[in-house]
C-alpha cells in the first residue's frame, strides 16, 4: 500500500514522499452451493447459491508506528474531511461529527457531541469526528435459479449485500438556504422534510445510513412451442430487470460506488416480452 | 534426456535473467534532462545547482512565482525559510506581532507555540532540506579540482553551516547530516546543540581559505561571511554550549573590521532599499538576493513589506512603489519597542506621543520608520494590523525614491540581510563589554558610537562608558536590527525572552504580558517529526 507520509529530516529532498510503507489485512471466507433439487425427464430445478464474508482492517500506514495518526484523510475543502483510512480500521472509513437528537429522535442542526471534550467549534473538526461503518458490505450474496417443467422454464437471479453504508449525499445536500437559487427555486428530496436544515450539514452521521440490500436483478419465464405451424417453432417469453429492491437505504439506490451518493441516475426498471421463432 | 532438458532450461533462464537486469538500466532520451550524475562533467551545471542551494532559503522552489514548492505544504509562499525565520524571530517578541488568522500565527504572538505548529514546522524541514541540498551537491563533485568548483563547495558548505546555525539556535537538537550519509531512505541520526555547535565552527574553520575574499562575486558566501558567522555563533556560544566564547567573536569581528573591505552605508536605509545589495552598498556582507524579475515569490523583503503594510495607514503604493496585490495588513510593532526606538521623554516631554507627529519625525535618531496607527495599544492578541505601530522599514524603491532597474509591480528587489557591518561592530561591542575592563568598554562605547552617530546624523546621540550596560546593548541591537529577524536570538542571549524580567504586550497571551516558562528559549521538535524518525525515540526538547 501506498502512503505519501512524513519522511525524517535530513534523509531526502522533500519533507514527504510517497512510499510503500502501509498494509492491510482482508480475513474472510467464500462459500459456494450449486443443487440440483429435481431432475427427472420432464422437470429439472437447480439453485446456485454463494456467499462471501470479508473483514478488512488497516495494519500499518507510517514508517513507525505512531498512535496519534489520525489517518489519511478524504474530503473537499467544501464539505469537509468525511472519511479516512486509519490503522486498525477498515479503508476508508467513514469519518464524521456524531449527531445529538432532540426528545422526537430528530436531529438537532449543527450540535454535534464534542467527542474530544476541548470544547470550541465541533462541527467539522476532526478532533471530533468518530469513526463510523464503511462503504464495503460484510456479506455479498448470490441467488440463481432455474426451473423447468416439460416447456415452460422460469429463471431468476438475485444479489444480497449486507453491512455496506453509504453516505446520502444528495439528503446532506439539501437545506433550506439551498432552495432559493437566482430567479428560480430548486427541487429537494423528502430528507429535507425530515431534517429541516437550514444549513447544509455535511460532516453529520445521520446522513450515513445502512445501505445493505437484496436486489432481484433478473426473472424470466417463457413457454416453447413445439411444431406450431408445420417445421416453425416459438418460444414465447417474458422477462422483468431490476424487479425488486429490499432495502432500508432511503436515497434512490443503495448500490452506489465509493460510498457517496451523489445524486445516482436511477437504474430503470426493464419488461421484455420475447417471441423467438425457429424454422 | 529428461536430465539435459532440466539442465538447459536452468542455463536458458539464467541468461535471460541477467540480460533482464542490463535492460533495465535506462536513461532518458531527452537532451534537455540533466541527470544527477552528469554534473561532474561541466562547471555550468554545478553553478546551477549551487544556485538552488542557496534559493532554498529564500523562495519556494523550482517552478516560479508562487507555484512548485520544495516541500508539501498548505501554503507556497508561507512556508519558505526566512519567511518562516522572520516569524519565529520577530513575532514571538516585542518587535512584531501579526493580525492575521492563520493557524499558527497566534501560537507565536503569544508564546504559546505547541510541536504541531506549521510554521515551526516548515522551517524545521526547510532547514534540514537546505542541508540535504549541499551534502548531495558535495557528494556530486567530491573530487573535482576544477578551481571554480573548490569554491562552490565551500559555499556550500558555509550554507550548509548557516542552515545548522538556525536549526541549533532555534531547536537545539537536529538531524544531523553530512556528505557521508547521502540521500534516500534511512533515520538520520540526531545531534545535540553542542555537537552540532562544534561541528558548525570547525567546518567554518576549515573552508576559511578557501572561500572568496571579501566582495569577490555579491551575493555568494564569502570569508567575511564565514567571519560573521562564526562572531555570531561565538556571540551566542554561552547560550548554545554553557561555554562563553567572548574573545572568539571578538577575533572575527576584527577581521571583518579591519579588511576595509566594508564601510558604513552614510544612509541607514539604504540597507533596506532595493539597492542594499553589496555591489552598491558598502555595508552588505551577505544577505539573500532578491530581485523584481528574477526571485519572484511573497517570500522574504516582499513579506515584509507587504506584511507591514495596509490601505490606510502605510499604503504600499506610496511607501514602497508596490502596486500589485499589496497591503496584507499583518504586521506591525507592540508599543513597548517603540519605547525603546523613540526616547518618547526626550523626544515630546513627558506626555502622550502626541498624535500629530504620526511619523515620530521630531526624533532624533534617523532609524525611526514608524507610524502610529488607530492605536499604539492593541486591543486583543488577534487584533487586525491597524492596532499597533507601523513600521515601514524595509522598502521596495532604492534608498533615494526610485525605482530599482528590475523593478516589479508585485516584487520587491530588496535583498534580505543576513549580515551587515554594522552587526560586526555591535557584536565586536557586545563581546567587549562583557571581557569587561576599562580599556575593553572605552572600545564597546566607541563602536556603539560609531552606529549611534551614523543614526543621529551627528555625535549629539553619542554615549560615553558611564551610560553603557547591558541593557542599553540590548536595546541598541534592537535599534539597529529591528524586523531583521535577529531579535528572539538576542532576547534570549540577555534572558528576557522567557520568564518575567521584561514583559512586552500579549507575552504569554495576557493584555500587559505576563511571566512564561523558559522552556519556550527553545521551540519544540515538529510533532510530524518526531513521529517519522525513531532516533527521538518519542523524546521531545523538554518541556514540550
Amino acid at each position: 500500500m501506498l502512503n505519501t507520509v512524513t519522511i525524517p529530516s535530513g534523509s531526502n529532498f522533500s519533507n514527504v514522499l510517497l512510499t510503500n510503507v502501509g498494509s492491510m489485512e482482508n480475513r474472510g471466507f467464500e462459500l459456494s452451493l450449486n443443487v440440483v433439487p429435481v431432475s427427472k425427464s420432464d422437470m429439472t430445478l437447480t439453485i446456485g447459491l454463494n456467499a462471501t464474508y470479508n473483514k478488512n482492517e488497516v495494519t500499518k500506514l507510517l514508517i513507525t508506528d505512531d498512535p496519534n495518526y489520525i489517518g489519511v484523510t478524504y474530503g473537499t475543502s467544501f464539505e469537509g474531511v468525511r472519511q479516512v483510512t486509519r490503522v486498525g480500521y477498515p479503508v476508508r472509513s467513514f469519518f464524521v461529527n456524531k449527531q445529538v437528537y432532540d426528545a422526537d429522535g430528530k436531529p438537532i442542526e449543527g450540535l454535534y457531541v464534542d467527542l474530544s471534550g476541548e470544547g470550541g467549534v465541533v462541527n467539522g473538526d476532526n478532533a471530533d469526528k468518530y469513526i463510523y461503518h464503511n462503504p464495503a458490505p460484510d456479506w455479498l450474496l448470490g441467488l440463481s435459479a432455474r426451473f423447468e417443467y416439460k416447456n415452460f422454464d422460469l429463471s431468476a437471479s438475485a444479489r444480497g449485500s449486507i453491512g455496506n453504508y453509504v453516505l446520502n449525499n444528495v439528503a446532506s445536500g439539501a437545506s433550506y438556504d439551498q432552495l432559493y437559487q437566482i430567479g428560480y427555486f430548486k427541487n429537494f428530496t423528502k430528507a429535507l422534510a425530515e431534517t429541516n436544515f437550514v444549513k447544509r450539514q455535511f460532516t453529520s452521521d445521520y446522513f450515513v445510513e445502512n445501505a445493505s440490500f437484496l436486489k432481484l436483478d433478473n426473472i424470466s419465464a417463457g413457454y416453447r412451442f413445439d411444431n406450431l405451424f408445420g417445421a416453425l417453432g416459438a418460444r414465447l417469453s417474458f422477462t422483468v430487470q431490476n424487479a425488486l429492491i429490499v432495502t432500508q437505504y432511503s436515497g434512490l439506490d443503495p448500490e452506489v460506488s465509493g460510498g457517496f451518493d451523489n445524486n445516482f441516475y436511477p437504474r430503470p426498471r426493464t419488461y421484455i416480452l420475447g417471441l423467438g421463432l425457429t424454422f | 534426456m529428461n536430465k539435459k532438458i532440466v539442465i538447459f532450461g536452468i542455463i536458458l533462464s539464467a541468461l535471460m535473467i541477467s540480460s533482464c537486469v542490463k535492460d533495465l538500466n535506462v536513461t532518458p532520451k531527452d537532451p534537455t534532462r540533466i541527470l544527477a550524475g552528469n554534473l561532474g562533467d561541466d562547471p555550468a551545471y554545478m553553478q546551477e545547482v549551487l544556485g538552488k542551494i542557496y534559493a532554498s532559503f529564500i523562495i519556494s522552489g523550482q517552478d516560479g512565482t508562487n507555484a512548485g514548492a520544495d516541500i508539501a505544504a498548505s501554503d507556497v509562499n508561507f512556508f519558505t525559510t526566512m519567511r518562516a525565520l522572520w516569524n519565529l524571530q520577530e513575532i514571538t517578541t516585542d518587535e512584531a506581532i501579526c493580525g492575521w488568522g492563520d493557524a499558527g500565527i497566534s501560537d507565536l504572538n503569544t508564546m504559546t507555540w505547541s510541536p504541531t505548529n506549521q510554521f515551526l514546522t516548515a522551517l524545521f524541514q526547510r532547514l534540514s532540506l537546505s542541508v540535504t541540498y549541499a551534502n548531495d551537491f558535495l557528494v556530486k563533485t567530491e573530487g573535482n579540482n576544477d578551481p571554480a568548483v573548490v569554491k562552490y563547495r565551500a559555499e556550500a558548505r558555509f550554507l550548509r553551516a548557516l542552515a545548522y546555525y538556525w536549526a541549533i539556535d532555534l531547536f537545539g537538537q537536529f538531524p544531523f547530516t553530512t556528505e557521508a550519509d547521502g540521500v534516500g531512505k534511512f533515520f538520520p541520526k540526531i545531534g545535540t546543540r553542542t555537537q552540532i555547535f562544534d561541528y558548525v565552527e570547525s567546518e567554518l574553520l576549515d573552508i576559511l581559505n578557501t572561500l572568496g575574499e571579501p566582495k569577490f562575486s555579491y551575493p555568494q558566501a564569502d570569508q567575511a561571511a564565514a567571519w560573521m558567522l562564526l562572531a555570531r555563533l561565538y556571540l551566542n556560544a554561552q547560550v548554545y554550549t554553557g561555554t562563553a566564547r567572548w574573545t572568539d567573536c571578538k577575533t572575527y569581528c576584527d577581521k571583518v573590521i579591519s579588511s576595509g573591505k566594508y564601510s558604513l552605508a552614510t544612509d541607514y536605509r539604504q540597507n533596506f532599499s532595493a539597492d542594499n545589495d553589496g555591489k552598491h552598498n558598502p555595508e552588505m556582507i551577505f544577505a539573500w538576493d532578491q530581485d523584481g524579475i528574477y526571485t519572484q515569490g511573497y517570500v522574504g523583503t516582499t513579506f515584509i513589506i507587504e506584511s507591514s503594510s495596509d490601505a490606510r495607514y502605510i499604503r504600499a503604493e506610496d511607501f514602497h512603489g508596490l502596486t500589485s496585490n499589496t497591503n496584507w495588513n499583518g504586521n506591525r510593532a507592540r508599543a513597548n519597542f517603540m519605547n525603546i526606538l523613540v526616547d518618547t521623554v526626550a523626544t515630546y516631554g513627558n506626555v502622550p506621543v502626541p498624535k500629530s507627529d504620526s511619523l515620530f519625525l521630531m526624533a532624533k535618531d534617523k532609524r525611526v520608520f514608524l507610524k502610529q496607527k488607530k492605536s499604539m495599544y492593541i486591543p486583543s492578541a488577534s487584533s487586525s494590523g491597524d492596532y499597533g505601530i507601523g513600521v515601514y522599514k524595509f522598502t521596495a524603491k532604492n534608498h533615494d525614491g526610485s525605482r530599482p532597474a528590475t523593478y516589479s509591480a508585485a516584487y520587491a528587489c530588496t535583498d534580505f540581510p543576513v549580515f551587515r557591518l554594522a552587526d560586526a561592530y555591535m557584536m565586536r561591542a557586545e563581546a567587549l563589554f562583557r571581557l569587561g575592563g576599562a580599556s575593553n568598554i572605552d572600545a564597546a562605547v566607541a563602536d556603539i558610537n560609531l552606529i549611534r552617530e551614523r543614526a543621529y546624523g551627528n555625535t549629539s546621540g553619542n554615549i560615553t562608558s558611564t551610560d553603557l550596560d547591558l541593557n542599553f546593548i540590548l536595546d541598541e541591537r534592537c535599534r539597529e536590527f529591528y524586523y531583521e529577524a535577529q531579535r528572539r536570538t538576542d532576547l534570549i542571549r540577555f534572558g528576557k525572552f522567557t520568564g518575567g524580567d521584561y514583559l512586552w504586550q500579549w507575552k504569554g497571551g495576557t493584555y500587559a504580558g505576563t511571566s512564561t516558562s523558559s522552556h519556550m528559549n527553545l521551540f519544540p521538535i515538529p510533532g510530524d517529526e518526531l513521529s517519522a524518525n525513531p532516533n527521538y525515540n518519542g523524546v521531545n526538547n523538554p518541556g514540550y
